[in-house]
């Protein structure tokens, strides 16, 4: 609704309207509506705030609002006005006119009854003059909404270089909260960095203004589809060429703290009558030390050496080995005799699975250099070296790569005279190793050169929360880059400078509290709500509009430059309008009968509008073109129109609706019953089924006068029996003051709210274009 | 008192007429003296000129010389004098120290509209043709909205008794389906006055054609005296002259109010 109460209370059934635009030349600061025009034009003659009005006006133009409901987005229609060439103070408006005038601000104000006083006008539109012309004495003049961010790009931050090697690259635009890769589980909360330049030691990767924390940046191993910390980043951000930079040496060190690829049992190799007797070898790699696999051999052996070999798919990394550590979980029984002192239990590293006293290579990482000779123990061992399996191995393997095979030996030794092995037991538990890997500058420079090139950037795990607008003193959770609706404000901040909130009662005015804290569970108002998390990032050029229009889509809100931004002198006005559609049935704004309305229309949406069976990708990959996550949504099959997506498209292969979300990566689905709970609710909600539309011409001012697009209609079918005693009393020939002539299809009108989508605001009436919700 | 029209004569409202303002001294100096001086000038009797102070003046200097035996001043408010006397003086010639003719002080009124002749000897006797036509304030005056300066023309004869006269308001009634009526008002009406003449003079009729000739027909506006009341009016079509004996004609004048 607009906001002026003095307005309001001046609107009755017989009323003198008039129009007011004031045009402020653009070189104009002040653009108030209490600030003196450049024009003062008007239909009928009249002063306002002691300032005459010219009555030049010719036509009687319309202002046109919308609301797309699919793709969240809103628009203020663009009118002319046909002015009198008038004469202002000796000049004609047409010598008047000039390029001054052009990008002029334009203010629209209803006028009730004359009245002078500056409070008691509302302002219904807010734009600029786009273009003006003259055609028989009448000067034409096009008038544009407000929309700073028409042709605007993103990013724009860009270094700058006197070497044009190394000039105007794009610094990344990004916003979020982000988690750096640590540990064996697969991460990828992380954003691109792109490579800017090296300074001959060091290569230099640039990173978003606002980048806090100080982990290390990350390179992206497309071979084991890992993102692997750069444990040599200089943490710390310099300033290189006009941005944000963070360097790290060319050799770019790596650790991948990994499981094996795979343990395929078929090619475990059993010593003399051993074999699996529990478990899968599956197990030793599925991160949890519950599961197990356990080897036996019960009828023991002498004077020969037994154990297994446990094959081992190693992950392959790009670059050089240059260290490798083994990490092992197990157990282990062994019931012997006449042991010598080179008798035992050993674990260790082979690239061969043969039964040897010393192997061509091996990496020891239990029973080293003395056999275990205990009957019963634990093996637990963390980050042992065995870089030598890697480096010292055979001569027909590079060092610094794994062998082609990889076996993780349990050697019972019961070699010489007359020791033997009545039985031995082995469980493991898990194995993993961490895999240190470098540019491999020595041996293949031009590779590695190559290979750097090829990347094109690294990766970063740091947030980037802070917003530079001004946040609420109890709610300042909510304005954390974590939710569309705050990373939305950040950018028309930070990117066109759109006026800051002056005041909590600014960002509460501007709907920017309420809409925000729905889509960010941090907050203790509404205590129900779940956390949209958004992630947002930008690397090439973009227009600014669409991004704004996607966060709107993902994050199911709408954003208006408010018609009644130079008002702000009124309480309870902003310049901006976030809004979105409530839970339940929203509270109707107004209640429409009969008796003000002159004619409606109703309809049902078209079969296109349905969303009875969406396949939504989100949680974009930072490196690859895919998406990490899907969520799907098909129509229950229910009663009345609530059919299923089958039903309706003959089989659930048809029109199948696939969406990408970019941007919002939480609360997509499954977080809980409420139409704001996650996005699939918030678009079944809307689209999931059939939903009524209704056209309505209201001429009733009392109703009409204050409405916008986003409220909500309720229209009356209560009739004076439905209310009870005393009302029922009342001849049903006065039921007409509050209801509906018609139903609404087969159904009532009651309980059914109707946002209003499209409004064309004439003087004297408005006609508006409604859905149900 | 009869009924007459007054109009531009001067062709006071041409785009390439210079209207200056000034002081009236010797002869009219032209400097900073007033607020808005052209408002004065531009057919709109909605906005006033401000500043006004004694020996302050306005000339207007026309490309082409111009005779004119009255003036018509409008007031939008109230002048801001407590005794009316002589508070403007109107004079014409062609140099703007030589300001001889005319030379008639004239008195101003409390809102509204007051018309004087211009020559200082005798009522509504012609003066010109002159390029230069000066009003000087002889005191601080204020809500000065529009100085016509042209030509008065009584009617031969009062018109017929059918005068017609009507408000058009441009309301929209908007009847709800429930039958309540909304009445939007957007403008405060315009009076449309339509006189008669049944038998006028051949040179009562080139008279009238003169004016509708110096007006451009609906082009611009002048003021009408009904006898009672004046009204700033503009012809809403032009006129239609029919004989109805030899030398004699019947006309009929359609003037639609002009609000501002």
């Amino acid at each position: 609704m607009f906001t002026n109460t003095n307005y309001e209370s001046k609107l009755s059934p017989t009323m003198t309207e008039n129009w007011l635009v004031q045009i402020f030349k653009n070189s104009t600061s002040g653009i108030q509506t209490t600030d003196t025009p450049d024009l003062a034009l008007s239909f009928a003659s009249t002063t306002f705030d002691g300032v005459v009005y010219y009555p030049a006006i010719l036509n009687k133009p319309s202002i046109s609002y919308s609301l797309d409901l699919k793709n969240f987005t809103t628009n203020t229609g663009s009118l002319t006005l046909n002015i009198g060439n008038i004469d202002i103070d000796g000049t004609t408006l047409l010598g008047t006119l000039g390029k001054n005038y052009l990008n002029a601000h334009v203010n629209i104000l209803s006028q009730i009854d004359n009245d002078d006083t500056a409070a008691n006008a509302l302002q219904i539109f807010s734009g600029k003059v786009s273009s003006f012309g003259y055609k028989n004495n009448t000067i034409i003049m096009n008038i544009i909404s407000n929309r700073p961010f028409q042709n605007v790009s993103i990013p724009q931050g860009r270094t700058s270089s006197t070497n044009e090697a190394h000039n105007n690259k794009i610094v990344p635009l990004v916003y979020g909260d982000y988690t750096a890769s640590t540990g064996k589980a697969f991460n990828a909360e992380v954003f691109k960095c792109p490579f800017h330049k090296n300074d001959g030691t060091d290569f230099m990767f640039l990173v978003p203004e606002g980048t806090s924390g100080s982990d290390d940046l990350e390179f992206y191993d497309d071979s084991i589809k890992r993102f692997l910390p750069l444990t040599d980043t200089n943490t710390s951000i310099a300033d290189v060429d006009g941005a944000k930079v963070l360097k790290v040496p060319k050799s770019m060190k790596r650790i991948a703290d990994v499981f094996p690829d795979e343990v395929p049992a078929s090619e475990v190799v059993f010593g003399t009558a051993t074999t699996k007797t529990a478990g899968e070898f599956a197990n030793i790699i599925d991160d949890n030390t519950g599961t197990s696999v356990t080897v036996s051999n019960s009828t023991g052996f002498s004077n020969d050496i037994g154990g297994f070999f446990v094959k081992l798919i190693m992950p392959e990394l790009r670059g050089k080995i240059t260290n490798l550590k083994i990490s092992l979980e197990a157990t282990f029984t062994q019931t012997y005799s006449n042991f010598a002192a080179s008798n035992g239990l050993r674990v260790t590293v082979q690239d061969t699975a043969s039964f040897v006293s010393a192997p061509n290579s091996s990496a020891h990482c239990f029973g080293s250099p003395a056999r275990s000779q205990l009957e019963s123990g634990t093996i637990s061992i963390t980050d042992v070296d065995i870089t030598d399996y890697v480096t010292d191995h055979n001569a027909t393997d590079d060092a610094g790569y794994f062998p082609d095979d990889c076996y993780l030996y349990f050697d019972f030794n019961a070699l010489g005279g007359s020791a033997s092995y009545a039985d031995f037991s082995a469980t493991i538990k898990e194995v993993s190793f961490k895999i240190t890997a470098e540019n491999d500058l020595d041996k293949e420079p031009v590779a590695s050169t190559s290979f750097n090139a090829g990347i094109e950037e690294v990766y970063l795990g740091r947030d980037i929360l802070t917003e530079s607008y001004r946040t609420h003193s109890t709610a300042d959770t909510a304005s954390d880059l974590n939710n569309p609706v705050a990373i939305h404000r950040q950018l028309l901040d930070a990117i066109i400078d759109v006026d800051d909130f002056v005041d909590d009662t600014d960002i509460e005015d501007s709907g920017f509290k309420t809409v925000a804290e729905l889509r960010d569970s941090n907050t203790s108002s509404p205590a129900s709500s779940t956390h949209w998390k958004t992630r947002f990032s930008s690397h090439n050029q973009e227009p600014l509009e669409k991004v704004l229009n996607k966060l709107q889509y993902e994050g199911c809100f709408f954003f208006q430059f408010n018609p009644q931004a130079q008002q702000t002198a009124l309480t309870g006005v902003s310049p901006l309008r976030y809004f979105t559609i409530d839970n339940g049935v929203p509270t109707a704004n107004i209640a429409l009968s009969q008796n003000d309305i002159s004619g409606y229309e109703l309809g049902i949406t078209e079969v296109g509008d349905l969303e009875t069976n969406l396949v939504i990708n989100y949680k974009p990959h930072p490196a690859e073109d895919r998406y990490l996550k899907q969520a799907t949504y098909t129509a229950d099959t229910g009663s009345g129109q609530n059919l299923s997506h089958g039903t309706i498209f003959e089989q659930a292969s048809h029109q199948k609706e696939e969406v990408n979300l970019d941007y919002v990566f939480d609360s997509v689905d499954d977080a809980g019953s409420d139409r704001n709970d996650d996005f699939v609710n918030f678009r079944s909600s809307l689209f999931g089924d059939y939903k009524t539309t209704i056209n309505v011409t209201l001429v009733n001012p009392e109703k009409y006068g204050m409405i916008q697009v986003g409220d909500f209609i309720d229209f009356s079918s209560i009739l004076f029996q439905d209310l009870g005693s005393p009302f029922d009393a009342i001849s049903d020939t006065f039921d007409s003051f509050v209801a509906m002539p018609t139903n609404l299809f087969g159904d009532t009108w009651s309980n059914k709210r109707f946002i209003i989508t499209n409004l064309k605001r004439n003087i004297g009436s408005v006609s508006i274009g409604c859905r149900e919700v | 008192m009869s009924s007459f029209f007054v109009y531009d004569s001067i062709n006071q409202y041409r785009s390439d007429n210079t209207i200056s303002e000034g002081t009236f001294g010797a002869g009219f100096s032209a400097s900073d003296s007033l607020t808005n001086h052209k408002r004065v000038s531009d057919q709109n009797i909605g906005t006033a000129i401000t500043g006004v102070n004694a020996n302050d003046a306005i000339a207007y200097t026309l490309g082409t010389g111009g005779t004119a035996n009255a003036i018509a001043v409008y007031f939008s408010g109230s002048d801001g004098v407590t005794a009316n006397g002589d508070e403007m003086t109107v004079r014409a010639g062609n140099l703007v120290n030589s300001l001889t003719a005319a030379g008639k002080s004239f008195a101003s009124t409390d809102s509204g509209w007051i018309v004087s002749n211009v020559h200082d000897s005798a009522n509504y006797t012609d003066v010109g043709s002159y390029t230069i036509w000066c009003v000087e304030f002889n005191e601080a005056i204020t809500n000065v909205a529009e100085i016509l300066i042209g030509r008065k023309l009584d009617f031969e004869i009062e018109p017929d008794i059918n005068v017609q006269s009507k408000i058009e308001y441009e309301n929209s009634i908007q009847r709800s389906l429930g039958g309540v009526e909304y009445a939007l008002n957007v403008n405060p009406g315009q009076e449309v006055i339509t006189i008669s003449f049944q038998n006028i003079s051949s040179t009562f009729k080139q008279d009238l054609t003169t004016m509708q000739d110096a007006i451009k027909g609906e082009g611009k506006k002048f003021l009408y005296y009904d006898g009672s009341s004046y009204h700033w009016v503009r012809l809403n079509e032009t006129m239609t002259f029919t004989e109805v004996a030899d030398g004699r004609f019947s006309t009929q004048i359609k003037m639609r109010q002009q609000i501002q």
